[in-house]
């Protein structure tokens, strides 16, 4: 018998996890969301937490049931070759891209949309090329381009052809 | 006398430049607008609705519904080139369809979502012709019960419709459904899972969603994986696909047509629930399931046929009953009333013409499609030959935009990037992410019903029961289920009879 997810005994551990946390997390959450109701339910509606709940305690046994195959088809953990030391270092990047969106929002509010679409790209461009291909300053040059044209498509596109209430 | 009035219609309009010259602009305008992502197919029609306020009625539908139908196969392509569904009807097409794109494929998976697409459109609209009295009638014995066990079949649906673990598919199906009841209730005005934050009150919007789950966290999980030397684009290979690949799906086509016509004509299902139970289906009848989800011609055609047929059957309730069956009819039908012209039970009786202008204008732009949407195909697979880096700033770029332009709310922008984070996550755990995209329109769908269906029966479960059609949605949902489990019980009694017989 294999480890349910992927054939792996490290991610099937990891989902079963994932499920129990979220199955413990909701629930707290929601016993805050019925504390605060005062509201009335009609004769027969089981209640707007109803399906809810039966989502998370469903998750949860799902998640317990993982936790149980998960450890009846362990296999031997390999020796540490560093894999998950690599594995988090390769993450870095997608996570710079998570923190620059998340501050795109206040960035097109404060500058405009064309203005902060070319501060975004720009430096990107020239992280990833120099990522791919090796520092040159002659990079700047695609990046700068590539910025400057993102700004004038989304300018001429979403905002003047579609007229959509970009922040500008 | 509708067929001779149809048969009149369809040759004015063909053998008349102006209309022609119309059709083409729709087509065009609707492939384009439709490849966008975060434009729909509601939104290319709202924007450019206002363009036929001085037309006349005839030429005004024809245009919109050019738009219409085109963007429907507009909204694939993104799906297929950059992972960007633009619609919840497009879900299941970058399943299959990406990553043939990723094996230099793209114009062969544009051609077989084309023809899929083009074949849906002809059936959806033979049936809307034949049986529009009949698929009328169908759809308005669905009451709460029904559409509950709809969403029922949906989900349940869902568990095979992904690779690996029917167990984990179903779980990460239910997280979705728990995720579609964020927010207020509409029933009792209570507040589920807010945290007294403002922007979770009206719940989750799905296209922020679909966008962070596929867009954003493939771009995540590239970038995860982005190494020094990573420059290699895929060869743009074949374009299009021999005629007899094509014929020999027939079948799969006509099942995927069959399903979005009829879940198409129930009202407020929508062509998303059509697509996952065509998709789902597909992969249960096909010699190899395994093969679905990695560029399976299959799984592409399948939704598509689905998709493009539900429009004809979406269509049945507004000609026949004058009720919109999705929020893109609705916007159609407002945009019909805008021309003086209201769909309702007495239009087949009174106004036959304007029941065949519909007919024929679906059928021309459907031919529309087909044409410019060949023509686009070489254009389109260019995007294939743009350097990596550059791609995904690009498409980063598109779903902060495509967030953002759903609602003009920013608050969009940051539940996409959240939905991007849970993405890239799941795919790090290979845990399946369209249930849980699926999970969150059935979601909504399935609890309203199911409350109001045990409202009026006073909290009796037994009115499931007692109705014919979702008695037997039920059944078969039960059998569904079951269905595995004793396969594999029976396997394992055969392995212990075999194993016995060898001793």
């Amino acid at each position: 018998m294999q480890p349910p997810i992927d054939g792996s005994t490290r991610k099937t551990f990891a989902a079963a996890a994932f499920f129990l946390v979220l199955c413990v997390l909701g629930l707290a959450i929601l016993r805050d969301s019925r504390l605060a109701w005062q509201g009335m339910k009609m004769p027969g509606d089981p209640g707007p937490f109803f399906l809810i709940r039966l989502c998370l305690w469903a998750t949860g046994i799902a998640g317990a049931g993982l936790l149980v195959l998960g450890v009846l088809t362990r296999r031997p953990a390999p020796q540490p070759t560093g894999e998950m030391v690599a594995a988090a270092r390769s993450w870095i990047l997608s996570g710079l891209l998570v923190l620059s969106l998340l501050a795109m929002p206040w960035l097109m509010q404060a500058i405009g949309t064309p203005q902060a679409v070319a501060l975004f790209a720009a430096p990107w461009i020239l992280l990833l090329g120099t990522i791919s291909r090796g520092w040159h300053p002659r990079l700047l040059i695609p990046a700068a381009g590539f910025g400057l044209a993102s700004a004038v498509f989304v300018h001429l596109v979403f905002i003047r052809l579609l007229a959509l209430p970009l922040p500008n | 006398m509708l067929l001779s009035t149809f048969l009149d219609t369809l040759a004015g309009f063909a053998t008349d430049p102006a209309m022609l010259g119309l059709i083409a602009i729709g087509a065009v305008l609707g492939l384009i607008l439709g490849a966008v992502p975060g434009i729909s197919s509601t939104m290319a029609l709202a924007i450019l609705m206002p363009v036929t306020f001085g037309m006349e009625p005839g030429p005004a539908i024809l245009f919109l519904i050019s738009i219409f139908m085109s963007s429907v196969y507009g909204g694939s392509v993104s799906a297929i080139l950059m992972k960007l569904p633009g619609t919840p009807a497009s879900i299941f097409t970058q399943v299959d369809g990406f990553p043939m794109t990723q094996q230099g494929k793209a114009g062969q998976a544009l051609t077989y979502a084309l023809v899929a697409s083009t074949i849906g459109g002809m059936i959806g609209l033979a049936m809307l012709v034949v049986l529009a009295p009949v698929l009328a009638g169908f759809a308005t014995n669905f009451r709460s019960p029904e559409f509950a066990a709809v969403a029922l079949f949906g989900i349940v649906m869902l568990s095979f419709a992904s690779n690996g673990s029917t167990l984990v598919a179903t779980v990460v199906g239910l997280i979705g459904v728990m995720l579609g009841m964020v927010g207020f209730d509409n029933l009792t005005d209570a507040q589920r899972m807010t945290m007294d934050v403002p922007a979770l009150q009206s719940g989750f919007n799905l296209i922020p969603v679909i966008i962070g789950l596929f867009g954003l966290g493939e771009i995540l999980q590239n970038l995860a994986e982005f190494r020094q030397g990573t420059s290699a684009r895929p060869s743009i290979g074949r374009i299009f696909v021999p005629v007899s690949d094509l014929v020999s799906r027939w079948k799969v086509m006509l099942r995927g047509s069959f399903i979005g016509t009829f879940i198409g004509a129930i009202p407020a299902a929508g062509s998303a629930v059509a697509v996952s139970i065509a998709y789902a289906q597909e992969r249960r009848l096909s010699k190899e399931p395994e093969k679905f989800g990695t560029g399976h011609p299959d799984g592409l055609v399948a939704p598509e046929a689905a998709n493009s047929a539900s429009v004809g059957g979406s269509l049945v309730p507004l000609i026949a009953l004058g009720v919109p069956g999705d929020t893109i009819t609705a916007v159609l039908m407002g945009a019909l009333m805008v021309h003086g012209l209201t769909p309702g039970p007495l239009l087949f009786a009174k106004d036959p013409t304007f029941v065949s202008w519909i007919y024929a204008s679906v059928l021309l732009a459907l031919v529309a499609t087909l044409v410019f949407g060949i023509g686009m195909i070489r254009v389109s697979v260019l995007v294939t030959k743009i350097p990596p880096q550059l791609m995904h700033v690009f498409i980063a770029v598109f779903c902060v935009i495509g967030a953002f332009a759903i609602r003009n709310d920013m608050n969009d922008v940051y539940v996409m990037v959240a939905f991007g984070v849970v993405g890239f996550v799941f795919s790090r755990l290979s845990l399946p992410v369209t249930p849980l995209a699926f999970g969150l329109i059935l979601g909504p769908i399935l609890e309203e019903n199911l409350r109001r269906s045990l409202m009026i029966s006073r909290g009796s479960w037994s009115i499931f029961l007692e109705r014919p059609i979702s008695a037997a949605l039920i059944a078969i949902c039960v059998v569904l289920v079951a269905l595995p489990l004793f396969s594999a019980l029976a396997a394992r009694l055969r392995l212990r009879r075999q194993a016995a017989g060898a001793r």
